[in-house]
């Protein structure tokens, strides 16, 4: 784990989900930030500290809807370029997170080696265009 | 109890002697045939040919509530002057002339009863025997009405709408007014409904009810019906009852002006408990309730009660079921989520094992990792239950090869079989249009119930064939078999195939349940052969046209 390693923010509002996403994200290397609402995602603008590489968000925040939070985000400048990977155990929610401008969408229970590849995939796409991504 | 015809009802009747029977001109005179008249039940009535009446019985006198000197010697006409017009009278003159033998049913408004009047010649005249028909055509037409009433108690299961119709329903045939009240909680009673002859009155109606409600402490009328389970009846309502049970002035104006005749009040009773009751009120038809009408009312009320309990028990398995649904659909969803992390954790302890070629971790942490693939198994195909249950379970339409799809599942499976060798046959490629994952769970299914239930085999036969119409898919095995009186019940959920030898084989009765569900949502069908000790065939059939076509099959498939 060095600081040039890309942040993963995972938001999940199950705390076993999330717990074991971030065993997963840091014993691939990756750091890891975790949060169980999704206030503080939307909250993210550019004079909040760092920003994360990469966004790992459920669709069903109790009390919030993940996708609510992907639309923000990709309506704001300072987070629109940050890659989002929706999860959800409901395999119909694939077609809505699209919709929502996220920029992938993995289905719980997920296998491992899904969920680590569309991370990393959207990791180097991003660094290669080392530019704002376009809003789909 | 009926109705008043406006005019007088003559109904064909079949006859209670045929004409051919009857000599001609027979003279009824001899004295023991008149003391046999005399003590007829019926009414006989003798017209000479000037239509005047010449003989009559004591039974004719108290059926016209006439004496002898206001009959004997008159007209007919005279003596009855409204059937001038009438059915009978027509008919009397015509065997008068005809000399032919005739009978008659008819409704005899002034005196409120039903008649069958049969007219035979006579030397010198004819004779008319009466027999009141009243009591059964009431009973005929009460059956009626239950009948219909049934009918309508049977027709659904909202038993508040149900009732409005039967009050509605027994209004006017059964009474002027009718009202059905139930108890919504111990001491409350609600007026479910209320229908009057005249629409305009069931607002008087439900005033009074509001003016003077249903008091439980005061046990009169319906509050008395719905403590003591009691039939209330009243064939006459007299003014000192109406005072007698009125609250005050108003009320007793406002009852007054309703008019009451007579009344009768049933319970309708439950399981034992008095739920709620049934009041009839005659008032302008000038009815007077009688046995038979409150044995109607009785019955109707019992018809009533049984709809209501059925609703009830209905009701009641219907959120018993919902309850189991929602129940699996909760835990399901409960228990994925913590396989889901344990699924993580154990991948990633499963992965650093592996870099550091720790060989002994990673066959435990394998062998937990196949454990958790089974948990989740199980818990997708609980979700899978609930979906089809509550109609959730979605569908995908695509084109696909059957052919290849079957090839991807059994390399799949031949990966962890090192006992059964699973050979494909039949067509290299066959095209089918449906929800390929979905499909692929189907032949996962059959392919590893094969495997499971022939331990001792050491191969499964898969068959791909299409023809004109269909797509089929056979999996057969040379195991086990399933005894014969399984197979019925064999795709029933939850249902588990269980016998003293077959011990050995766990699972929860869920795979082909869903299997089948899936099969026939593609509006395809599922069938199953099999011999105790030789092993099963599972054969699946698609429409060729695949799930475009799935609407129509549907409906042939599935009234439902």
């Amino acid at each position: 784990m060095t600081s040039s390693a890309p942040l993963i923010l995972v938001v999940d509002d199950d705390p076993g989900i999330l717990d074991a996403l971030h065993v997963l994200f840091e014993s691939e290397g990756y750091r890891v930030q975790t949060c169980e609402k999704g206030d503080y995602v939307e909250a993210l603008r550019d004079d909040i500290g760092t920003l994360p590489d990469l966004i790992v968000l459920d669709v069903l925040l109790s009390g919030k809807d993940g996708r609510t939070i992907c639309r923000t985000l990709k309506s704001q400048d300072a987070t629109r370029r940050i890659p989002v990977v929706m999860i959800s155990a409901h395999p119909g929610a694939e077609q809505s997170v699209k919709e929502v401008g996220a920029d992938a969408f993995v289905a719980k229970p997920f296998a491992i080696d899904a969920m680590l590849d569309t991370v990393a995939d959207l990791l180097s796409r991003r660094s290669r265009k080392g530019s704002p991504l376009q809003e789909s | 109890m009926h109705r008043n015809p406006d005019a007088e009802v003559v109904i064909p009747h079949p006859g209670v002697i045929s004409p051919e029977t009857v000599p001609e001109s027979v003279s009824l005179s001899s004295d023991s045939v008149l003391d046999a008249i005399n003590r007829l039940d019926d009414g006989y009535f003798e017209l000479d040919a000037e239509y005047r009446y010449r003989r009559v019985n004591p039974a004719g006198l108290r059926m016209t509530g006439k004496t002898r000197e206001e009959i004997l010697g008159k007209h007919v006409l005279e003596v009855f002057p409204d059937i001038a017009n009438a059915a009978i009278h027509h008919m009397t003159m015509r065997v008068m002339e005809t000399r032919q033998a005739d009978s008659v049913e008819m409704y005899y408004p002034p005196f409120k009863r039903w008649f069958v009047n049969s007219i035979y010649p006579i030397t010198g005249g004819i004779a008319i025997f009466a027999r009141d028909i009243n009591d059964q055509k009431v009973l005929e037409h009460n059956l009626a009405f239950l009948a219909e009433a049934s009918k309508i108690l049977a027709s659904s299961l909202d038993t508040q709408q149900t009732l409005r119709t039967v009050a509605q329903l027994a209004v006017p045939q059964i009474a002027d007014w009718c009202a059905i009240d139930v108890l919504t909680a111990p001491r409350t009673v609600e007026l479910l409904a209320v229908a009057h002859v005249d629409p305009e009155k069931v607002q008087w109606a439900e005033e009074l009810r509001q003016r003077d409600p249903v008091d439980l402490d005061r046990p009169v009328g319906l509050a008395k019906v719905l403590l003591t389970g009691e039939p209330e009846f009243h064939p006459e309502i007299t003014d000192e009852m109406l005072v007698a049970t009125a609250k005050d002035e108003r009320t007793l104006a406002l009852a007054r002006s309703l008019g009451f005749t007579s009344a009768m009040i049933v319970p309708l009773i439950v399981q034992d408990t008095t739920i709620g009751a049934i009041t009839f009120v005659a008032t302008d038809s000038g009815r007077h309730y009688t046995a038979t009408d409150l044995r109607m009312a009785q019955e109707l009320a019992s018809r009533a009660a049984l709809a209501i309990e059925n609703s009830r028990l209905y009701a009641a398995a219907r959120r018993a079921v919902t309850l189991r649904d929602d129940f699996i659909a909760a835990a399901s969803h409960e228990l994925r989520t913590p396989v889901t992390s344990l699924k993580v954790y154990t991948e990633v302890m499963l992965r650093k094992a592996t870099r550091t070629s720790d060989e002994a971790a990673v066959r435990s942490l394998q062998a937990m990792n196949n454990q958790i693939d089974r948990l989740d198994l199980l818990i997708a195909d609980l979700l899978d239950v609930a979906r089809i249950e509550s109609g959730t379970l979605e569908l995908r339409q695509e084109a696909f090869d059957l052919r290849q799809l079957v090839d991807e599942v059994v390399n799949v499976m031949q990966t962890t079989q090192t006992k059964h060798r699973i050979e494909v046959d039949g067509d290299s490629t066959l095209a089918v249009v449906g929800d390929r994952e979905r499909l692929g769970q189907v032949l996962t299914n059959l392919l590893s119930n094969a495997v499971k239930y022939s331990p001792k085999a050491d191969r499964v036969l898969v068959r791909v064939m299409g023809d004109q119409d269909h797509a089929a898919v056979e999996v057969e095995d040379f195991g086990i078999g399933i005894n014969r009186e399984h197979l019925p019940h064999l795709f029933d959920r939850f249902y588990r195939v269980s016998t003293p030898d077959e011990k050995t084989f766990p699972g929860l009765g869920m795979g082909l349940f869903i299997v089948q569900e899936i099969v026939r949502r593609h509006g395809g069908d599922l069938h199953v052969e099999s011999a105790t000790g030789r092993g099963s065939c599972f054969r699946f059939r698609l429409p060729a046209r695949g799930l475009a076509a799935r609407a129509s099959k549907a409906v042939e498939i599935e009234p439902s």
